[in-house]
């Protein structure tokens, strides 16, 4: 569990999140949404340390390799006093931008064991069988010795995906996974994001596509100027009517064999913007 | 891919560097017979004519080539994976600019000796270096600022040394030997210092791949992995700036071999360090010895700069590569 609470950051003189506090669970898929420059993005940043943090606090509650300590014996730790090293070991972080280099399938999962790398500095039996599991997870074995550079764009990302769950990390922030995807492997990836939350860990997404964030969010954080406007269920976020709000755009849903499904419809009409 | 693609690739670099090592020891003014060569290096250097000029003249000149070679074309591949810019080499950190600078100002000041000009060259070279990466490092260390950075003290540093070889054209053409580069003049004093930094600073790259690879991967990918990127960019930069200083203190402004070798090798065995870094100190020795080799026999008893054939070997054959590799991703 993360909890996040009253973080100020920002780049050198501006700054872009004004205090916000959320916490990201177990088990469950986080999805922030907001529009641009709303905070998104520089969140996550500021929780691995890319963007400096002001003020405010980022806590885990540490129980490190799937080793569940006993509630009572759970350690809070702040991320802010953590090492790079011993941040990865418990938060994990795909980037919106990626570098897509010319190394195969199977070392870039292996980088994934990254901050468990001891002297003499070379991946061990252990960490090699770790990606090579990573690896089959993603559905991608048959790909271990291709270069991630030849791959689809759904198989880099699943590539990435791999590498977060090699990392064995209690918390994975992802931002924007689904950019660039087709349709099929967005939902492949939803499907994998999912598959995160139900072996435990905390899986936090920054999303754009709302559709898919209210169709696939446990829990949704709606984000406005750098602070948090709403957090709770799509259908808590849906009813509390803040999305039409904070996006401008008029939001519809419709009941389906698989649950709500969520659809904008057109801008919201010049005269209720003026509120 | 191919499996048996890489150590057929690490095999024939191999081969190549020690062909390039025979021919060197034995073609030249003087032929040398592979049988007077074994004697010489059995019996030292006291064995007559053929022993004195293996020992004096072509192993030194040679193992500086091979020297500047491996240390050039790592450091270019260094500094390309940190900086991830394929078209990035020591050059654009300052390296070349520096050292040229505080050659031209020794010479101006009358000092030629070749320790002085070794010293002066090294030194330059990592202070401009030094200027480079810390004045990146106080805004924040990206990628941008560290070539943007490099530019504009490049300018300024060759601007100052164009500006002495005008007031004092002797120092202009005493630097000038200094700017082509070549090996014509080492001797085992000003190359064992500098061949003992680039050989300890080889092995502490060797052992730093995983760090290079994941910081190939950006910045906010390595950041994620638990990466300190900043502190890691500001050392790998700094580590390849020893190598390169360290080479163009005995050898010369030799610009090419960093850009063209590890971007060669980059095709030919994929980015990963671990396999790019020592194929590129292969590939660097052998093509910059086969090269000096060409400089020094083809015309003889006429010696042409390295550096132009390095140029007419190195740029067609980089064509190749680029055209046979294009059709090859296609395939």
């Amino acid at each position: 569990m993360m909890r996040i609470s009253g973080v100020v950051a920002g780049y050198g003189e501006r700054e872009v999140l004004h205090g916000v506090d959320m916490e990201f669970r177990p088990g469950e898929i986080t999805v922030l949404i907001g529009p641009n420059g709303c905070g998104k993005s520089t969140l996550l940043k500021t929780i691995v340390g890319i963007v400096e943090c002001s003020a405010g606090e980022i806590t885990i509650v540490d129980h490190i390799s799937g080793e569940r300590l006993a509630e009572d014996r759970k350690t809070v730790l702040s991320v802010k006093a953590l090492s790079d090293i011993e941040r990865a070991k418990r938060v994990a972080y795909l980037p919106q931008s990626k570098k897509i280099p010319d190394i195969s399938a199977f070392r870039m999962v292996l980088h994934g064991r990254f901050p468990y790398l001891n002297y003499p500095r070379k991946y061990r039996a252990e960490d090699m069988k770790i990606a090579g599991e990573a690896l089959r997870w993603a559905g991608l074995e048959d790909k271990a010795d291709e270069m991630v550079s030849r791959l689809s764009g759904g198989m880099q990302q699943n590539v990435y995906l791999a590498m977060a769950l090699a990392q064995n990390a209690d918390t994975i922030l992802m931002d924007e996974p689904t950019t660039y995807l087709d349709v099929a492997n967005q939902l492949r990836l939803m499907e994998m994001a999912g598959r995160l939350a139900r072996q435990g860990k905390a899986v936090v997404m920054v999303l754009h596509d709302l559709s898919l964030a209210l169709r696939m969010a446990d829990r949704v954080v709606l984000m406005e100027d750098g602070r948090v406007r709403k957090t709770g269920t799509s259908e808590e976020v849906y009813d509390s009517g803040d999305l039409r709000r904070v996006f401008g755009v008029e939001i519809e849903r419709v009941k389906t064999k698989s649950g709500w499904h969520y659809f904008w419809d057109g801008m919201v009409g010049e005269e209720d913007t003026e509120r | 891919m191919n499996k048996h693609r890489i150590p057929f690739c690490f095999g024939g670099a191999f081969l190549l560097l020690v062909l390039s090592f025979l021919l060197n020891m034995c073609l030249g003014s003087a032929g040398i017979s592979l049988g007077d060569l074994w004697t010489a290096i059995i019996e030292g250097p006291g064995s007559g004519v053929a022993g004195r000029i293996f020992w004096y003249a072509r192993l030194p000149r040679t193992a500086a080539a091979m020297l500047a070679g491996a240390a050039l074309a790592v450091s270019g591949a260094v500094i390309q994976g940190v900086l991830t810019n394929k078209l990035a080499s020591p050059g654009i950190i300052g390296v070349n600019a520096g050292a040229g600078l505080a050659v031209t100002v020794c010479c101006a000041l009358g000092a030629f000796s070749g320790w002085v000009i070794a010293g002066a060259a090294f030194g330059g070279a990592m202070a401009a270096v030094l200027l480079v990466t810390l004045t990146a490092a106080k805004v924040g260390a990206s990628r941008t600022t560290v070539i943007l950075g490099g530019v504009a003290v490049n300018s300024c540093l060759n601007a100052a040394s164009e500006a002495i070889s005008v007031l004092v054209p002797d120092a202009g053409m005493q630097a000038a030997d200094f700017r082509v580069g070549g090996f014509s003049s080492v001797a085992y004093t000003r190359l064992v210092p500098a061949g003992v930094v680039i050989l300890i600073v080889l092995f502490v790259l060797f052992t730093l791949c995983n760090e290079l690879d994941v910081l190939s991967l950006g910045e906010d990918t390595a950041q994620g992995l638990g990466l300190s990127v900043k502190r890691m960019r500001t050392l790998f930069l700094c580590l390849a700036a020893l190598l390169a200083g360290a080479a163009v203190s005995f050898s010369g402004l030799l610009g090419f071999v960093g850009l063209i070798v590890p971007h060669a090798a980059r095709r030919l065995v994929t980015d990963e360090s671990g396999k790019l870094l020592p194929f590129c100190a292969l590939c660097g020795a052998g093509f910059v010895s086969l090269c000096d080799l060409l400089a020094r026999t083809l015309f003889s008893p006429y010696q042409i700069p390295v550096g132009i054939f390095m140029a007419f070997i190195g740029g067609p054959f980089f064509l190749f590569l680029l055209i046979n590799k294009r059709g090859g991703r296609q395939a």
